[in-house]
């Protein structure tokens, strides 16, 4: 069964597979920086070369990588239509009160759902090659600097550990209750929206208070188990990264910040 | 209300490598009225089975007929296939959802066409039906009453509708030895009163009592389908596919193992002491006859 | 010394009712109690002030001679006296069992060279043997509970509370959990205490406490409180399938030299006839 967040692993042995998830991690940031400060279309086409390059590596099948994009079309239409009707640059095509349709603004529309669509794209590669205990543990360890500014980073990687270890449970009371409220005549998937709005609440009450209940066993079995608010517990010392995860971190970095220098300062 | 089953098969992933075989060419035909109870291991099947007759998963292959009729056909509302088969899941109490008792258990019969009022009546029956006194319980909130409260409110739920098909996943799972007895002993009513009742269940004791049948299930396949008395008796059929069975059972088979051979091998725990009784009886154990207490052929009920 | 020793506790949650009443008991050290109760006979309820994951608001209680009462002592005290729950998914913290199990380790500032060894000791004793890497949540409902075992059983607790842990599980399951639980009390000489609504899991326990209301109905060895009939159904039980075959048998004439607690004993019992 596909759970949300957490079913997209892949196990497999490919080179990406097999980096550390903190160097995972960090490459995904800097490919998100280069990202974010593209604008040229030949910027765009050469992070696409390079996710294409990441999805062979990683023999992730082309499906995956591209998953859930297909269903978030109607929100990449609304991006769109936000920023090209109600960009003004001075110089619309068209205009009728409040709506001013601007090539800028096309412009503008194309650029933040291309990135959107990249993001996700990136994003699915991560979580295809990295099991997600693997990832919770890498985000422990590299927010561990935010303790200087007493944010409790042990207890949010504690938080985020235990709430994707209990996804696909939840997930599965999901479907059964689904099935339950469907049996007794919920319409989640009728035609009418206002249908499946109101189905809604059988479903997303029953859920939150499974979720409430849950935690609070959760808490208990935690407690029972010498788990202390604030308390000392024994610190992991985050391995060592090996020398190839370091020889691709330095990599990663110095082809984003070569490619963020030729395309802001050499190309217009 | 009858229930068909023609070579049904039901595959997750359905096309993918991941594909896996949830029902396997399963071909099954209950009568109306009947009491069936359905065993097997986690993972046999038994689950996809009852979801896919309720109609709240797709089959792959095959035909699911209720009454004559292909329940995913086009033409077949699938509006009466809520109100003709209730289910009741484990826990069935983490569904409740409504600010009163009477919304929760009115909820399934929103779409039945039925008037406001014939609603209320509805939902006062059952109330009653359950344990509860409508007036006192139909505005308490149903999250707020105690587990037990909550599970009967939930059943309400599923009853409301008038299903003439029953089905439960593991109706007693978590219940104590009191909730165990009343719960049997309603679906017994219900059961008596024609509702076709299909129960999903691991414990051998409370499906000896009442089921008329017991399909056994294993790896998306009926193994065995079949009177209690012949499958329970089968013990080592039963520990070698890890399944329990009732405790009459399991004695008769100890004491053939040393050589006592009940003249009735009974599976209702009735009929089971009284056949050890006359076995007893007979073998001249020793109490003078004054002692005796006669058990009149009134008091055995017939075993299936 | 006793394992535990409680004296006149009283228990009543927020919104007033007393849930447990003038409850007195000891439990010797080694030893397996059940306690057997209806649902709402406040037997939970008690096995939780036994770890102080509720406060003990009026009485005593001493748990491996520590103080429930002593908020400075609860940490120690939690490490002696470990608890298995009755949801087997409710009780991991990581979808990777040996980092799952090494969460008590954790929590007691246990080095971190000194925890691989004593993860893997713990799913041996728990007969989990080579699941170090298995996600909790793809494991059968018995292997659940004996994973959520192994992670108490890493703190090497004296005292262990099983708190309806078999309730949600298929038989296969249950026996896999009943026979762990039986292992720990023979062979490791682990105090184990029971919360159960099953008769037949008290049977072989040394001592068997009847709850009933929140009151401790009576206690004695299991032949005491499962041959009596009329205890048991004021309490609200029916008696363990051979007991109440034996004393049907006795109502139709026949006799059976012992009253037997077990399916073998009343097999030897109709045996001894012949």
């Amino acid at each position: 069964m596909k759970y949300p967040l957490t079913g997209k692993f892949l196990p497999g042995k490919s080179c990406i597979h097999q980096l550390d998830a903190r160097t995972k991690l960090l490459c995904l940031f800097f490919i998100l920086a280069t990202l974010v400060t593209a604008s040229s279309p030949l910027n765009y086409l050469l992070l696409l070369g390079i996710m294409l390059i990441l999805i062979y590596l990683g023999q992730i099948p082309l499906a995956a990588a591209f998953s859930s994009i297909r269903r978030t079309w109607l929100f990449f239409l609304t991006i769109f239509l936000m920023n090209a009707l109600f960009f003004d640059d001075g110089s619309p095509i068209w205009s009728w009160g409040i709506f001013h349709l601007s090539k800028g603004g096309i412009l503008q529309g194309t650029h933040v759902v291309v990135t959107v669509i990249m993001v996700m794209i990136l994003g699915n590669i991560l979580t295809c090659t990295t099991a997600p205990m693997a990832l919770t543990t890498a985000i422990g360890y590299l927010i561990k600097p935010l303790k200087l500014f007493r944010i409790p980073t042990d207890d949010i990687a504690m938080i985020i550990g235990t709430a994707i270890t209990f996804i696909p449970t939840l997930f599965e009371e999901i479907e059964t209750i689904k099935k339950a409220q469907t049996a007794r005549g919920a319409r989640f998937e009728s035609k009418r929206l206002k249908q499946r709005i109101s189905a809604l609440f059988p479903l997303v009450i029953p859920v939150f208070l499974s979720a409430f209940r849950r935690a609070d066993e959760l808490a208990q079995a935690m407690e029972a188990r010498g788990y202390r608010k604030a308390g000392k517990r024994t610190s992991k010392k985050a391995p060592s990264l090996p020398l190839q995860d370091r020889a691709v971190l330095i990599s990663c970095f110095l082809m984003c910040i070569t490619q963020y220098y030729v395309f802001t300062y050499l190309f217009i | 209300m009858s229930i068909t089953l023609k070579n049904v098969s039901l595959t997750w992933q359905d096309g993918t490598a991941q594909a896996i075989n949830a029902l396997l060419n399963v071909s099954l035909h209950i009568e109306d009225g009947e009491f069936v109870g359905i065993m097997g291991q986690t993972g046999c099947g038994k689950s996809s089975l009852i979801q896919a007759i309720a109609g709240l998963l797709p089959i792959s292959e095959g035909q699911i007929l209720i009454q004559g009729d292909d329940i995913h056909s086009k033409s077949y509302d699938k509006n009466l296939l809520r109100q003709t088969i209730g289910i009741i899941f484990q826990y069935p109490e983490t569904q409740l959802f409504e600010t009163t008792v009477e919304k929760d258990v009115a909820f399934g019969l929103k779409y039945s066409g039925l008037s406001k009022a014939e609603v209320t009546q509805r939902v006062r029956q059952v109330l009653t039906f359950m344990g509860f006194i409508y007036e006192d319980i139909k505005r308490e909130s149903p999250l707020a009453l105690s587990g037990g409260e909550k599970r009967r409110i939930a059943i309400a739920g599923v009853l409301a509708c008038k299903p003439r098909i029953l089905i439960l996943d593991e109706p007693i799972a978590g219940l104590d030895p009191r909730g165990r007895e009343s719960f049997l002993k309603l679906l017994h009513k219900l059961n008596k009163e024609g509702i076709t009742i299909i129960m999903v269940s691991h414990n051998a004791d409370a499906l000896s009592e009442y089921a008329h049948r017991i399909l056994v299930m294993e790896n998306g396949r009926i193994l065995l389908d079949d009177t209690p008395n012949r499958i329970f008796h089968d013990i080592p059929f039963m520990e070698q596919h890890h399944l329990d069975t009732s405790n009459p059972c399991r004695i008769t088979w100890l004491l053939r193992q040393q050589g006592i051979h009940l003249s009735k091998e009974a599976v209702r725990y009735d009929s089971f002491l009284h056949s050890l009784v006359s076995h007893c009886t007979a073998i001249g154990n020793e109490d003078p006859i004054e002692n005796r207490k006669a058990v009149t052929a009134d008091e055995i009920p017939p075993d299936r | 010394m006793f394992a535990i020793e409680g004296k006149d506790i009283n228990f009543r949650y927020e919104y007033g009712r007393l849930v447990l009443q003038e409850i007195d008991l000891t439990v010797k050290p080694g030893s397996l109690t059940a306690f057997l109760g209806l649902n709402g006979s406040g037997k939970s309820t008690l096995a939780k002030l036994f770890n102080a994951l509720l406060p003990l608001q009026d009485g005593q209680l001493r748990v491996a001679g520590i103080d429930v009462s002593n908020p400075k002592d609860i940490w120690k005290l939690r490490r002696c006296c470990g608890m298995v729950f009755q949801n087997p998914d409710n009780q991991f913290v990581s979808s990777v069992l040996e980092e799952d199990i090494a969460f008590g380790l954790e929590n007691y500032e246990v080095s971190a060279d000194e925890i691989p060894a004593q993860v893997s000791r713990a799913l041996m004793r728990a007969g989990l043997s080579g699941f170090e890497k298995r996600s909790p949540h793809t494991m059968s409902g018995g292997q659940k509970q004996r994973a959520a075992l192994a992670g108490v059983l890493v703190l090497s607790p004296d005292i262990l509370i099983f708190d309806e842990c078999t309730s949600m599980l298929d038989p296969e399951g249950r026996k896999e959990v009943l026979n762990a639980i039986h292992d720990l009390h023979t062979r490791d000489q682990k105090t184990v205490i029971m919360i159960t609504h099953y008769v037949e899991e008290a049977v072989h326990a040394d001592k068997v406490c009847l709850m009933q209301d929140g009151k401790i109905a009576a206690c004695g060895s299991p032949r005491e409180i499962l041959t009596d009939r009329e205890l048991l159904d004021r309490v609200g039980f029916l008696p363990p399938f051979p007991v109440r075959v034996y004393e049907d048998l006795k109502a139709s004439g026949i006799t059976l030299k012992n009253c037997p607690l077990t399916n073998e004993e009343l097999v030897e019992e109709l045996c001894r006839l012949h």
